[in-house]
């Protein structure tokens, strides 16, 4: 399709100090008193045809990031270029066809499936809209999209309440399709099914990526499904980006101890690796977004804390060749010289057997 | 294995609900056992009677729809199935504790977290207020939450989800029982905060010796802290043992297959790595099933599978499988 395209163009999406702040009203006059900086300047590039992973807690903005990276929210700051094109203010009729080809499949399949809407006609609608195929073609093309997902084109004119939850994720699948992307945004896809389902999904979404050539931002809090899933990684905290690299860079040389942390509280299915595994418990929460520490924001937590990390809030740097990490301690640790990663058993963190 | 203390045995424990739809059996004939001081994993897929297996034992069922219509759980020499109200209401707190998924809302937003804590030790243990407040404190203290003594004025909103869970457990541990039933506790907590409540639940396990029953649908909680587990699918035990046994030497598809189905954070992937998944989906519990209902799903399936449900089959010590399949020696399995 899409042959007017520059091909030759290595990025799919570019992300340039992209802030989403929400405004904190109080008061009769419904004055804005703060704001809840749910993503605060983050970078990054996703290539064509590859799966870009974005983990953190929830409240880090990696679901905010994905929606404004869509426009369904309008950021704050910064910059989306997608495909080359500039998307903040672009032209209506323009965007329109952007959006054609930036679509989204979303946690939730019991909330993000109109009720009252045959499952064929969920479908259909995108095609419609955008007129990607003929009129009288639209039923084939349905049935198509329901084959593509694993589903048999019999139920079309079933609603969403008939199927079970893996089921409707396929719905949102084809969905997502409908309108011929290049770009999908997963939101958190499988978070809301049942372990042996989930598998199910995750292998249809990366056939889908092979055989129709789709570049995804796959967002996530389960980090071995990341790690499974991505080609490259970012881990954020607090609305910034504190880690990027290639995901096994990233899941062996962790240089950002909240990476560290974060990749040490998951347990892992095995009762004899367990037993053995050194395990980081961070102390406290996450801090309130809206009003984030001073210095590092992971500062308040972390076990390698210095005086600086409280005042000076580190840069995202380059330590090795495509694996960029903001941290106050990966010169002292050595990680930066190649040397291995940050053993933080070592330090002040509270850690256990 | 006579070493251990008993505290809880369950009985082929059946539990229906009564629907417009027709009958759900929801828990089908369910067996197991607990220890003092061990922690039994039971893990399954929503749906699975996970749940309900364990609200059955302490007669919280709504009924109707619900309904216990058989077994037996001993509780020393006392069945709990056969107490009246007012005596499973005194298990409940005093020898029983219960903490749930959900910290948001399981806690009385419109009272102070020391009253829900001092609570069960007025009702139950004949402390007066004053008395029952300062234990609080140092409830509150032991599960981990800083400067308590104020925090005993603070409404539950005041408290972030992992702060409140901790609250839960406080509150599930007013008077000490012997059991504590964790009912997907950290389900709903980020993977930090995870962390830390696994911590305090084995740091409590092996402090007070309490026995757990660890119900989740995550393996790897279950790796972490259990002991033994037990896998549940349809409203049935499909496996159980002890969990170096049950992870090591998988010995029901389901198990197996849902062991193969889980990516590592802790192995390399190659990107063109399929997961291996179970096809098909979680028979609809309305259906009357004949024969092992997995038999759908399952790889090994033959003739029998479809007509002849399985019991749990002793395979070695405690390790036993639901299933007509040996799949070590590749042929049916032969029941002495």
């Amino acid at each position: 399709m899409n042959v007017s395209e520059p091909l030759n163009n290595k990025n799919m999406l570019r992300v340039k100090n992209l802030k989403v702040h929400f405004p904190i009203r109080r008061g009769v006059l419904q004055r804005q008193v703060g704001a809840v900086r749910a993503v605060d300047g983050i970078t990054f590039d996703i290539l064509r045809g590859e799966t870009f992973g974005l983990v953190g807690e929830s409240g880090c903005g990696k679901t905010t990031t994905g929606r404004a990276i869509l426009q369904l929210y309008e950021p704050t700051a910064g910059e989306i270029e997608f495909d080359g094109v500039k998307l903040a203010h672009l032209d209506p009729k323009l965007m329109r066809d952007m959006r054609r080809r930036m679509q989204m499949i979303f946690q939730d399949p019991f909330a993000s499936l109109n009720p009252r809407l045959s499952v064929g006609a969920t479908i259909a609608e995108p095609i419609r809209i955008h007129g990607t195929v003929d009129k009288q073609k639209i039923q084939d093309r349905v049935n198509h999209l329901l084959e593509v997902v694993g589903l048999s084109p019999d139920v079309a004119s079933r609603f969403p309440h008939e199927f079970s939850g893996g089921q409707r994720q396929r719905v949102g699948i084809a969905r997502a399709l409908a309108s011929e992307p290049d770009f999908i945004v997963c939101d958190e896809p499988i978070s809301a099914l049942d372990v042996s389902i989930q598998a199910q999904v995750v292998n249809l979404i990366e056939d889908l990526r092979a055989d129709i050539g789709l570049t995804y931002l796959f967002i996530g809090h389960d980090l071995s499904m990341i790690r499974h899933i991505s080609d490259r990684v970012a881990v954020m905290y607090l609305g910034h980006i504190v880690e990027l690299a290639e995901t096994d860079q990233l899941f062996v040389n962790a240089l950002n101890p909240y990476t560290v942390s974060l990749i040490s509280a998951i347990p892992v299915p095995d009762p004899v690796i367990e037993a053995k595994r050194q395990r980081i418990v961070l102390q406290g929460d996450v801090p309130n977004p809206a009003n984030p520490p001073k210095g590092c924001l992971f500062s308040t937590r972390c076990p390698l804390v210095v005086d600086e990390c409280r005042t000076n809030r580190p840069e995202l740097k380059e330590w090795r060749p495509g694996h960029y990490a903001a941290c106050h301690r990966i010169d002292e640790m050595g990680a930066g010289k190649g040397l291995p990663p940050i053993r933080l058993e070592q330090n002040s963190g509270q850690t256990s057997q | 294995m006579n070493d251990f203390e008993k505290v809880l045995q369950v009985d082929d424990l059946r539990t229906e609900f009564h629907t417009l739809g027709g009958v759900v059996r929801a828990v089908n004939g369910v067996s197991f056992h607990l220890n003092r001081g061990e922690v039994l994993g039971v893990v399954g897929e929503s749906g699975c009677g996970k749940s309900v297996s364990m609200m059955s034992l302490l007669q919280l069922i709504p009924n109707p729809p619900g309904r216990i219509v058989d077994g037996t759980a001993l509780l020393g020499d006392r069945d709990l199935l056969a107490m009246s109200q007012s005596e499973i209401r005194e298990v409940r707190s005093v020898e029983v504790g219960m903490i749930f998924q959900d910290p948001m809302t399981s806690l009385n937003p419109v009272l102070t977290i020391g009253t829900q804590i001092a609570e069960p030790l007025v009702e139950h243990k004949d402390m007066s207020w004053g008395e029952a407040l300062d234990r609080s404190v140092e409830l509150l203290d032991k599960v981990g939450i800083p400067d308590a003594a104020e925090r005993i004025n603070d409404y539950p909103h005041q408290f972030s989800g992992g702060m409140r869970q901790r609250v839960m457990i406080a509150i599930a541990l007013a008077c000490s029982p012997p059991i504590l039933i964790a009912d997907e506790p950290t389900t709903a907590l980020d993977v930090t905060i995870q962390a830390q409540i696994l911590e305090l639940l084995n740091d409590l396990r092996n402090s007070e010796g309490m026995g757990m029953i660890l119900i989740t649908h995550d393996l790897g909680v279950i790796a972490r802290l259990a002991d033994r587990v037990a896998v549940m699918y349809a409203g049935q035990i499909v496996e159980t043992g002890s969990a170096q046994d049950v992870y090591a030497n998988p010995s029901h598809p389901y198990t197996q297959g849902l062991l193969e189905s889980l990516p590592r954070h802790d192995q390399e992937h190659s990107s063109t790595e399929r997961l291996t998944s179970i096809d098909g989906q979680p028979p609809n519990m309305l259906d009357p099933i004949d024969g092992c209902p997995f038999a759908a799903r399952c790889k090994y399936v033959f003739d029998r599978c479809k007509t002849e449900n399985p019991n749990l089959i002793v395979l070695e010590g405690q390790h036993s499988s639901a299933c007509w399949w040996d799949m070590k020696n590749e042929c049916e399995r032969t029941v002495e």
